[in-house]
C-alpha cells in the first residue's frame, strides 16, 4: 500500500474525535476535510452522500469517509486475494 | 466478465469545474466473487485513474486482517454491450488480485440477480434498470 500521510493525518483526527462522535453521530458516516480538519466535521447516512459531498465541498482537497462505530468494520474478501503481497 | 472504471460522476463533476478533464476510464477484465464482501480493485488501477482513496478498510482474507485504502470509482460491466447497465459506484478497497483486474464483490451483485446454471456451464447477471444480461 503507497504511503497516504494526508489520509494518515486525518484517519488520526478521526480517531481523536470518536468517542465524542459515537454520542451522537453513531452509524453515521463522517465526513472530514483535510483543509477543515480543525472544523465540525460532517455527517451522513450513506457513505455515498458522504463521499459525493466530499467532492463537492472539498474543492480539490483530500478528505476522508468514515462510519463513526465503536470499532471499524472488519470486510471480508475471497481467497482469489494474493496473501503474499498484502 | 469485461468492465469499465472510471471516476465517480461527483469527481468528474469537480475535475469539470476546475477545467480539468476527466482520466480516460480503464477497461479490463472482472472476476465475479460472491465471496467477496465489497468489489476490489487490482494495485495500480487507481493510480493510472489518478484517483486519491477516501478512507481505509480494515479487511480480513487468508492472510489474516490488514488495513487497505479505499477508492471511490464507478464500474460499469459489459460496457461493450448494445445496452449496458448502468454505472455502478462503489468504494472499492486496493488488493493485490489473482485473477482480473476487479472483483466483483456482493456490494455490486446485491443490485441485481445472479442466476448459475451449473450444468450448462454458464450464469445471468441481471442488474437493475437497463436489464442488460451477460452470459
Amino acid at each position: 500500500m503507497v504511503p497516504d500521510p494526508v489520509l494518515d493525518r486525518l484517519e488520526a483526527s478521526f480517531e481523536r474525535r470518536r468517542a465524542k462522535m459515537l454520542r451522537d453521530h453513531e452509524g453515521e458516516w463522517a465526513l472530514m476535510i483535510y483543509r477543515r480538519v480543525s472544523e465540525p466535521t460532517e455527517f451522513f447516512d450513506t457513505q455515498r452522500e458522504a463521499t459525493d459531498a466530499g467532492f463537492r465541498k472539498a474543492s480539490g482537497s483530500r478528505f476522508l469517509v468514515k462510519q463513526v462505530l465503536k470499532e471499524d468494520r472488519v470486510y471480508f474478501i475471497s481467497r482469489l486475494v494474493l496473501a503474499d503481497r498484502l | 466478465m469485461d468492465f469499465r472504471l472510471e471516476a465517480t460522476s461527483s469527481e468528474i463533476e469537480l475535475l469539470g469545474t476546475r477545467g480539468r478533464a476527466a482520466p480516460l476510464p480503464r477497461h479490463g477484465q472482472g472476476v465475479i466473487d460472491t465471496g467477496a464482501e465489497v468489489t476490489c480493485i487490482n494495485v495500480g488501477i487507481a493510480q493510472a485513474l489518478a484517483t486519491k482513496p477516501s478512507g481505509a478498510y480494515r479487511v480480513v482474507t487468508a492472510a489474516g486482517v490488514s488495513r487497505r485504502h479505499v477508492y471511490p470509482l464507478s464500474v460499469t460491466l459489459g460496457p461493450g454491450m448494445d445496452l449496458p447497465p448502468n454505472p455502478i459506484e462503489v468504494d472499492a478497497p486496493e488488493m493485490s488480485i489473482e485473477h482480473g483486474a476487479l472483483l466483483i464483490g456482493r456490494d455490486i451483485l446485491s443490485r441485481g440477480e445472479l442466476v448459475w446454471y451449473g450444468p450448462d456451464g454458464r450464469f445471468e447477471l441481471i442488474l437493475p434498470r437497463s436489464g442488460a444480461r451477460f452470459r
